[in-house]
């Protein structure tokens, strides 16, 4: 049965025109995005490829479907990135500012339901706006370059990312005492998780560099403060790796998506050098490119650990441990009679006294 | 006894809003907790609600303790605050029936609940009406139904006519002892003493956090007082006689007379001032009238916290 709490919210934010207003911008948005995307993925696959795309080039097909997924993909997840603390930073200190937290506090709904209600109403906007763009999602599908399976990898860890973040914006609005506070602090907190670990890691890599005179590490050592970020996690959810096609151009200031550019810098550089693969771990540049490519053979490099699990998998761990302890202490905090408020006494003679 | 708080004490930061506050509410009482703005009527309520931690003593409702056993106190008690808590978008139907829903009423109940709630509080006609567009009298009305969705045994209100006019009071006054004769204990709290004189069967005064005096109003009065304000009316030739027979009661104060009335303050029993007025009637001293009047709620509060700081 559906969490009443989720059912009522869901029934009105849909009312009215607003939503569907927002559902058609989003779809529109989207659509846009796509065919620009598509624009700029037929011009960089001829100009790489060196004909005309039409002209029967599998390669290149399969470069232009990987780049619009690449960009949507990226898109997507930025776009859960900023809705999703949006929506849920308001939930619970929206029903404080209204005066209706007490009659929840006070109805059979447990805090646990109450919260879990909450997160459930923001995330189901939120699904409904993945799941609308899921046709401009399928082109990529069609041109080809991309597998099915890791379209529901990355869409997975897409939905894993929002509920994370999600339950962090739930905690913020827990702990608010005004909606302006509840939306800064969840949005300072999805800094935390996209920005923060992004520049502590800059820092971990030169801790790694060891003598070598490469700022990034060569030997394949991982990044850990980088495991956290959403774009990692959603990038190795992916079983082909995503930009990896650009062997000619390995710089990844030189690349041709965003999704690309994080790939080099968030992934690529863990394994020190890109031509090699990493067994076990989530580059295995041989499964997307088999054929050795420009005369450059792929070689395994036999330094990289080779019992490391995937990152996707630790990702989803950090995630699963950061939502339990944003909705447990949302739990308390919507919990009522307020648990853990200190106590006091006062001296004896001063309750004889009242009593008397 | 329903509601039992013995010796509760409530901080806030260095605020003391209970210290030492007992009550108690038997079963089927209108409970009226009177006291100025600050007093802990609100805290009180919030304690028995199982909205808010007591620091210190100790609350049983219904037997259960508030505090620790939260969930079997709220399936008996329904708890209306001083304000509305609006839900946009949602008519009376809706919003009763939301209500109905986290109060676990199984859904197939859940229509006949709310039709037999509207109508029970006035509001049929507008139970497809925005809640936002009723008027401050329905909207207390509608917050009475919330509070009933789930039948309970413990009404708790607080404040519930404030901000409301005289006819929407009246309206809310005939509800509450409408559910009072339903069978169900009300604690309803109000700093408008004379709202909470005509219909309360109990009462409490608080202030500065304490339980000042409680029980039923003849009981709270003759605990503070047996005084009573007397008005007699005779011939006006008869005055110095009728005042001549009374002031020779020693219970009589605060003497005066004007154009054939005579007003005083006498302290006793309903047996003293029977036997008074069979002196005045002895004495040949036509009697035409003989009021008695009680000390008022207002009297009895000022009377209560008087010196109170």
């Amino acid at each position: 049965m559906m969490n009443p709490l989720a059912s009522r919210e869901l029934r009105t934010r849909f009312r009215g025109g607003r939503a569907s207003w927002f559902v058609s911008v989003w779809l529109l948005v989207a659509a846009g995005i796509g065919y620009l995307t598509y624009l700029l993925a037929r011009e960089t696959a001829s100009s790489s490829f060196g004909f005309q795309f039409g002209g029967g080039g599998q390669l290149a097909a399969s470069m232009m479907g990987q780049m619009m997924f690449e960009t949507l993909a990226f898109i997507l997840l930025t776009g859960v990135l900023f809705v999703v603390p949006a929506i849920a930073s308001l939930t619970i200190v929206g029903e404080r500012e209204r005066l209706t937290l007490q009659l929840l506090q006070v109805s059979q709904l447990g805090p646990v339901r109450i919260v879990f209600g909450k997160l459930a109403s923001s995330l189901a906007y939120m699904l409904l706006l993945i799941v609308a763009v899921g046709p401009v999602l399928a082109v990529p599908l069609f041109i080809g370059g991309v597998r099915l399976r890791d379209v529901f990898a990355i869409l997975g860890m897409i939905v894993a990312v929002a509920f994370t973040v999600g339950s962090i914006a739930i905690w913020s609005s827990a702990r608010a005492k005004s909606t302006r506070g509840a939306v800064g602090a969840a949005y300072l907190w999805v800094f935390v998780l996209v920005g923060m670990t992004g520049l502590t890691s800059i820092g971990e890599l030169y801790l790694l560099r060891g003598d070598t005179t490469e700022f990034f590490p060569a030997n394949g050592r991982e990044v850990y403060s980088l495991l956290p970020n959403p774009y990692l996690a959603m990038v190795s959810a992916a079983e082909e790796p995503l930009s990896l096609n650009d062997f000619q151009n390995p710089n990844f200031f030189g690349t041709s998506t965003p999704f690309a550019a994080v790939n080099e810098l968030l992934v690529r550089r863990q394994i020190g050098d890109p031509y090699r693969a990493f067994e076990g771990g989530f580059i295995e540049a041989d499964v997307a490119f088999p054929e050795p490519f420009n005369g450059q053979v792929v070689q395994p490099d036999t330094r990289i650990p080779q019992r490391r699990g995937p990152v996707w998998v630790r990702a989803l761990l950090i995630y699963t441990i950061i939502s339990a302890l944003a909705l447990w202490r949302s739990s308390m905090l919507v919990a009522a009679p307020a648990s853990g408020s200190r106590k006091f006494r006062l001296p004896r003679k001063e309750i004889a006294d009242a009593a008397a | 006894m329903i509601v039992q708080m013995h010796g509760v004490e409530k901080r806030y930061g260095t605020t003391r809003a209970l210290v030492g506050a007992d009550l108690a509410v038997p079963d089927g009482a209108i409970m009226g907790i009177i006291g100025p703005n600050g007093a802990g009527k609100t805290t009180s309520m919030l304690i028995m609600s199982t909205l808010l931690a007591r620091d210190a003593g100790m609350v049983s409702v219904a037997g259960y303790d508030p505090a620790t056993q939260a969930s079997s106190v709220r399936r008996i008690l329904g708890y209306m605050p001083d304000f509305f808590g609006v839900y946009e978008g949602l008519d009376a139907n809706e919003y009763l029936d939301f209500f109905a829903s986290i109060q676990g009423v199984r859904p197939e109940a859940r229509p006949a609940v709310v039709r037999s709630l509207l109508d029970l509080v006035g509001l049929s006609h507008k139970s497809t009406a925005d809640v936002n567009t009723l008027s401050r009298g329905m909207k207390q009305r509608l917050s009475l139904a919330r509070a009933l969705v789930h039948d309970p045994q413990l009404l708790v209100l607080d404040e519930p006519a404030s901000g409301l006019d005289p006819r929407a009071r009246f309206e809310l006054r005939e509800l509450i002892a409408e559910l009072a004769r339903m069978g169900k204990t009300v604690v309803i709290s109000s700093h408008i003493l004379s709202e909470l004189e005509d219909i309360s069967t109990h009462l409490a005064v608080v202030d500065h956090g304490k339980v000042m005096a409680q029980g039923s109003l003849g009981e709270i009065r003759s605990a503070l007082t047996n005084q009573v304000r007397i008005t007699v009316r005779t011939r006006d030739e008869l005055l110095d006689a009728a005042e001549a027979i009374l002031r020779s009661d020693a219970g009589v104060s605060e003497f005066r007379s004007e154009r054939g009335t005579v007003r005083f303050v006498f302290d006793g029993d309903d047996e003293a001032s029977s036997r008074l007025l069979r002196r005045l009637i002895d004495g040949d001293v036509p009697v035409f009238e003989w009021r008695v009047e009680t000390a008022g709620l207002e009297e009895l509060f000022l009377k209560i916290t008087d010196g109170v700081a």
